[in-house]
């Protein structure tokens, strides 16, 4: 399996919203990093609806599907992506799920057929795996629940999926522990180590489904490590977590969710875990991402920054219910629309650099981890990855060394203020990422060491050790 | 201020709704092209709408109001099939829908033209068949469903038709035009021949070769002989040739004629 | 020693093996890659028998086959057998018996031409008689026809499928200008024959070519779609790579800069990429140009994916034709053997992704060329002659005429608005609907496809193969009355004829277009040019 070793963008500054180095084009007239930003809406059937099959089809098509492809031609807007999230049940009612994929796929297309809108869907299935039942095939079997991801996979690809995704949590029992005990370490082997070793599993096999069924690889996002911590920190109100802890584990996140497009995947990347524009810089492929249009779902400190380089751009989780203004995904999707609409006036105006910058300087000192997701410094990120040109041990700690220094340099120059008790932690976890040994081996066998004996059923064969 | 002429407003938006302006839609087109009158307009839409079922019905109680049978036809049937050709050409309707529309126009026609003494006027009549020796003449079909549905009298000898049997029926019924089909090339020598016959006969008529084995040239190698690449070209050469226009003058008017179809 | 000829005699060319009878082994192969007769189909070779002459076409066609077994590489007097085998018209050529009776269809021509159906039954003949440069004596074996329009061409892919032994519903479709298809339900046969034009053989599209170094023969996907080019050895090599979607080449491969044409195999493939990346639009392409742009400036265009469409709908068509005459749903039919060469190399998967087989069938075998081995079978074994006899005896065929049957037809209408105007699948079953048709079902999953040979001729012999390119056969003559003016050799779109002094002309056959083009006769300027006198040398 290659290796990213060198950069796409030969630096920051080349980097754009709505263009990439390597655009793609798939769906039904859909091309994404060529040129346009993209809206990609997201949303979720409201709780009661999967009492029955029927009411659980009717929702996704009838009112969801079809309520946000008409808001879109109402309001005159060109591209659309649809992303289903599968809810956890339809990771195990799977006829039912592939049912859905194909009626949402038929509405698509007469809605292209009948107003020329050109449209793509993204199916994103669940990954339902449990550490302690075992995560490959053959490991888990009281709930099969492995087995029941790569089905998942294969039915939605069938089905009719334009781009298929997946939010894999290999190593979540670690990182999990070490965000809550402020464990940079932890984390480092959680989400740089296991992490990227059952993301190279699974992704492996779905490239080669999506390539039997001709459906595009979208990519991964570290969602339940990186998201989940950036959630933990929350905002200025709160102190469980520190904010330079969350940026950091988004630099080893970044290094993680890096694998999936080595074994194959072609993006548009996922967007969940705010990683995506370090992968965009390394990798040059095209990237979907989030930020202030997802604020149902999600909470972050950097609305508008994270638009600066997306190539679609995304709500998340948007409930299905009536609002004033029609339903709740419509009038989320007409946000995502407008905002698109802004960013491709500003690239047919010649001013697509400009608005990308006032995007970016709106955040940049709100938060370390705005600081460290602004473009500039995430590039800076993403070569640390690549100059590291080795194990995912050496690159995600590469990653994480990198992130804690461009800090540290901000901090020293004023760019960006920093509560003490975050100092504190940024200064510990460098000290604790610099004693680490420069051997694989050797740090792996002392984490497996150390977390099975904290852990008992930690599981080294969970990831094929 | 940018410019506003500057920005390319393809790129950032679509106006779907004065795209689907000038999309034709079966509801305009019937606005549009069909009678006013109720009882013509209800026969028309049958037609246009291909409710197959209606129409035996809509004609017996335009005819029990006394509306003139020729009028039926003309004003009723045909004009719901002109709608029908309109859609066609605007890629609305596709060949199946003018096939069964023009079947009920037909059975229209057949219940209209039993109340007219002495039969109906058509536009001209053209005599088809697929060339002797040749089974193929599905295109043939094709070409006289959409020459039927143009208001046009169609003789239609089927397939496998003997030259003979062309000329005699030719010089007995005077058509317009005469059409030949043939899928083979050993059975399309017949075209050449029989219009030699009938040219010889002293009759100077349009003799369009057409189907797979016939190209323009071929078509065009003999005296008469006038080409039709595909069925939905035959309506509008039928036109040209009903305007007074020779063989000689399609052929120099054949893309212009055909461009676009 | 004693040696045997096996040989199919097809449309697009010659193919014959030089056996050992010792032992039945394969000594050598020698194969033309055209056909000696004017013209690029059946058709145009039942034309020319009918315009020029069937003897001519007969002794053209011995001409091509004695030079081919000169290049077999074995001593002809020690030849004892040949065994042939082709479809109806080849082999009515290759004896000499009339083919009045397939040139013309329908009663009123064959009772005006007084012409009697020949009954082409399987037996024994003299291949010197014939006019094979052979010992007077040497047995000729012909394997029999099942009946007058079903050859022995189609017993051969029946017989060496193992579709006759299959217990299950199957059928069988020889890949070729025209479809030999068969569709087996119980004991009953169903058979058919679509034409399905030249377009799947590479043949009648722009840059299509016949399979040669830099012919591009395939797309891969992967996520982009990748040029297969033929090398040196006419084995396909990576080419450049294509986002056909955005119209850019994402990736340049070894062969890039060699790309010379496109096969059928090439064609079927780019129209799997033209309808999987959603480009074809009521008849046309939607890229910006209308064409789509391959490597070293090959491309196909809206009238090459057209003419590719409308053999894909006629095979389509009668597949779909013969399944509702038997009677069974699409469902009931999983097992489909591709015969020919188109259908050996053909991706499959492609093929069936866009209608050239049953979307249901999802156990496909790629069998080769059924007619060269089952000629072959019958040279080690003359008893199977008798045998190949009860069979065609036996076959309850029900042959449909394509060209005359109602739902066929019907069928046929859906498949030219499908592709020609944008029709969607939706309609097109809506409407079948109404004449008690069943649905043409979406293709389902991913098939499994046993390519049962790694070429369409899987054994060459110790010597290999030898290629006939240069078949050399010419018509001559001159003409009462020509001036020598030229016009007739300019207006030739093949360089097929040629002025070799004043007022005598020389047509290489292979190359000629034959009854299709005729521009030579059709142009002469003192009319006297006349091409059915032309004769042989």
């Amino acid at each position: 399996m290659p290796h990213f070793t060198k950069m796409a963008y030969a630096k920051a500054e080349d980097m754009v919203f709505g263009v990439s180095k390597k655009p793609l084009s798939y769906g039904l007239g859909i091309k994404v990093g060529a040129g346009k930003v993209i809206p990609e809406a997201k949303y979720a059937p409201r709780p009661g609806s999967i009492q029955s099959e029927d009411r659980l089809k009717r929702e996704f098509v009838d009112y969801i599907t079809k309520d946000i492809i008409h808001r879109n031609v109402n309001l005159g807007f060109p591209d659309l992506q649809l992303e289903t999230e599968w809810i956890s049940h339809m990771g195990t009612d799977i006829r039912t799920s592939q049912e859905i994929v194909q009626m949402q796929k038929e509405a698509i297309e007469n809605a292209h057929g009948r107003y020329g809108i050109n449209l793509a869907i993204r199916q994103t299935i669940p990954d339902l795996r449990e550490w302690e039942l075992g995560l490959r095939p053959g490991r888990d079997c009281i709930r099969f629940h492995p087995e029941q991801l790569f089905e998942c996979a294969e039915a939605a690809c069938a089905g009719g999926a334009d781009v298929l995704s997946v939010e894999t949590l290999g190593g979540k029992e670690v990182c999990d522990r070490a965000v809550t005990q402020g464990d940079i370490v932890g984390f480092l082997f959680g989400m740089g180590c296991l992490g990227s070793m059952d993301a190279e599993y699974v992704w492996k096999e779905f490239v080669s489904i999506c390539r039997r069924h001709h459906t595009v690889p979208g990519g991964d996002t570290a969602c339940s490590g990186a998201n989940t911590v950036m959630f933990m920190s929350g905002g200025f109100m709160d102190n469980d977590v520190q904010k330079t802890f969350s940026a950091l584990c988004r630099c080893i996140s970044a290094a993680r969710t890096l694998v999936p497009f080595e074994c194959g995947a072609t993006g548009p990347g996922k967007d969940c875990a705010y990683e995506g524009i370090i992968i965009k810089a390394i990798t040059g492929l095209p990237i979907s991402q989030e930020g202030k249009n997802a604020g149902c779902a999600h909470f972050d400190l950097m609305g508008n920054l994270m638009a600066q380089c997306c190539d679609l751009w995304s709500d998340e989780s948007v409930e299905y219910h009536p609002d004033f203004g029609g339903s709740s995904v419509a009038c989320w999707s007409a946000c995502l629309g407008y905002e698109c609409a802004l960013m491709n006036t500003a690239s047919a105006c010649g001013q697509a650099q400009v608005l990308r910058d006032i995007y970016m300087l709106s955040d940049r000192a709100r938060s370390p981890e705005s600081y460290l997701l602004a473009f500039d410094n995430a590039w800076k990120v993403g070569k640390a990855i690549v100059d590291a040109k080795g194990s995912y041990y050496l690159r995600a700690r590469a990653a994480a060394i990198a992130g804690a220094n461009i800090l540290l340099d901000g901090h020293r120059k004023g760019e960006i203020g920093m509560s003490r008790r975050q100092l504190e932690m940024l200064y510990r976890m460098i000290r604790d990422l610099e004693s680490l040994p420069d051997d694989e081996d050797v740090f792996m066998e002392s984490c497996i060491r150390r977390y099975s004996s904290e852990m008992p059923q930690f599981d080294p064969a969970n990831y094929g050790m | 201020m940018i410019d506003p002429g500057t920005v390319d407003y393809g790129f950032i938006l679509r106006r779907y709704d004065i795209e689907s302006e000038s999309q034709t839609r079966p509801e305009t087109v019937a606005a549009n092209m069909l009678p006013k009158d109720p009882f013509l307009n209800e026969i028309a839409s049958a037609v246009m709408f291909i409710r197959l079922r209606d129409i035996g019905s809509a004609v017996i109680r335009a005819l029990q109001m006394g509306v003139p049978p020729m009028d039926i036809i003309s004003k009723g049937l045909v004009a719901g099939m002109e709608a029908v050709g309109h859609l066609y050409n605007e890629h609305v309707y596709y060949l199946p829908e003018v096939i069964m529309a023009a079947k009920t126009m037909e059975t229209g026609i057949t219940l209209a033209e039993r109340q007219i003494p002495g039969g109906r006027e058509s536009k001209g009549t053209v005599v088809m068949h697929a060339a002797e020796g040749d089974p193929h003449d599905i295109g043939k079909n094709i070409a006289a469903i959409m020459l039927r549905s143009s208001g046009y009298d169609v003789i239609d000898l089927g397939k496998d038709v003997p030259v003979d049997e062309v000329v005699r029926i030719v010089l007995d019924r005077k058509p317009m035009m005469v059409t030949g089909t043939a899928l083979m090339t050993t059975t399309m020598p017949a075209f050449p021949a029989a219009a030699k016959e009938l040219h010889e006969a002293g009759l100077d008529i349009p003799y369009m070769a057409s189907g797979g084995a016939v190209n323009r040239e071929y078509a065009e190698s003999f005296d008469g002989g006038i080409y039709s690449q595909k069925a939905p070209q035959t309506p509008p050469i039928a036109d040209r040739i009903r305007q007074g226009h020779t063989w000689r003058q399609i052929r120099e008017e054949w893309d212009d004629i055909t461009g676009g179809l | 020693m004693a040696y045997g000829i096996s040989m199919d005699i097809g449309t697009s060319g010659t193919r014959a093996h030089a056996v050992d009878l010792s032992n039945g082994r394969i000594i050598s192969t020698a194969i033309t890659t055209c056909h000696p007769l004017p013209g690029a189909n059946i058709m145009d070779h039942l034309t020319f028998c009918i315009r020029v002459g069937s003897d001519l076409a007969h002794d053209i066609l011995m001409d091509t086959v004695n030079k081919v077994i000169r290049n077999l590489k074995v001593d002809l007097k020690q030849v004892e057998r040949v065994a042939i085998c082709g479809n109806p018209i080849q082999l009515s050529l290759f004896q000499g018996i009339p083919v009045d009776d397939l040139a013309f269809a329908g009663e009123n021509a064959h009772k005006a031409r007084n012409i009697q159906a020949q009954k082409r039954n399987a037996g024994v003949f003299d291949a010197a008689a014939v006019g094979m440069d052979l010992k007077d004596g040497t047995e000729l074996l012909v394997p029999p026809a099942i009946r007058h329009e079903i050859g022995a061409d189609a017993l051969a892919m029946m017989y060496k499928s193992g579709f006759l032994d299959q217990k299950e519903n199957c059928m069988v479709t020889d890949y070729g200008t025209n479809a030999e298809m068969a569709l087996k339900v119980g004991d009953d046969i169903y058979t058919g024959s679509a034409a399905a034009g030249p377009a799947m053989e590479g043949q009648s599209i722009l840059h299509g070519m016949l399979a040669a170094p830099g012919a591009i023969s395939d797309l891969e996907y992967n996520f982009r779609w990748k040029c297969k080019v033929l090398d040196e050895n006419i084995t396909a090599q990576d080419g450049d790579e294509f986002d056909f979607g955005l119209e850019m080449c994402t990736g340049e491969g070894p062969m890039h800069g060699k790309a010379k044409g496109i096969t059928g195999t090439g064609v079927v493939a780019a129209v799997a990429a033209v309808m999987s990346s959603h480009l074809w639009r009521k008849g046309k392409l939607t890229t910006s140009d209308g064409k789509l742009h391959m490597q070293d400036g090959i491309y196909v265009d809206s009238k090459d994916i057209s003419e590719a469409c409308k053999a894909i709908g006629a095979m389509r068509a009668g597949h779909f034709a013969l399944v509702e005459h038997a009677g069974i749903k699409f469902d009931d039919l999983d097992i489909m053997y591709m015969a020919g060469a188109s259908g050996t190399y053909v991706d499959a998967a492609k093929a069936r992704d866009i209608g050239l087989l049953p979307p249901s069938c999802s156990t496909i075998y790629q069998i080769g060329n059924t007619s060269l081995s089952m000629a072959t079978d019958l040279l080690r074994n003359p008893e199977l002659l008798d045998e190949l006899q009860g069979i065609a005896d036996m076959i309850r065929a029900n042959h449909i005429m394509f060209a005359s049957d109602k739902v066929f037809e019907q069928i046929y209408i859906q498949e030219l608005a499908y592709w020609d105007e944008g029709m969607t699948l939706e309609m097109y079953n809506k409407n079948l609907a109404r004449d008690g048709i069943q649905p043409l079902p979406k293709a389902k999953g991913y098939p499994t496809v046993h390519r049962i040979v790694e070429r369409d001729i899987p054994d060459l012999g110790e010597y290999g193969l030898i290629m006939l390119d240069d078949i050399g056969t010419r018509l001559e003559g001159s003409f009462d009355g020509c001036t020598g003016c030229g016009r007739c050799v300019k207006e030739c779109p093949e360089n097929a004829l040629t002025m070799t002094s004043k007022g005598h002309f020389s047509v290489e056959t292979k190359k000629c277009l034959g009854t299709a083009c005729y521009r030579c006769q059709l142009h002469c300027p003192e009319k006297v040019y006349k091409y059915d006198q032309l004769k042989m040398i």
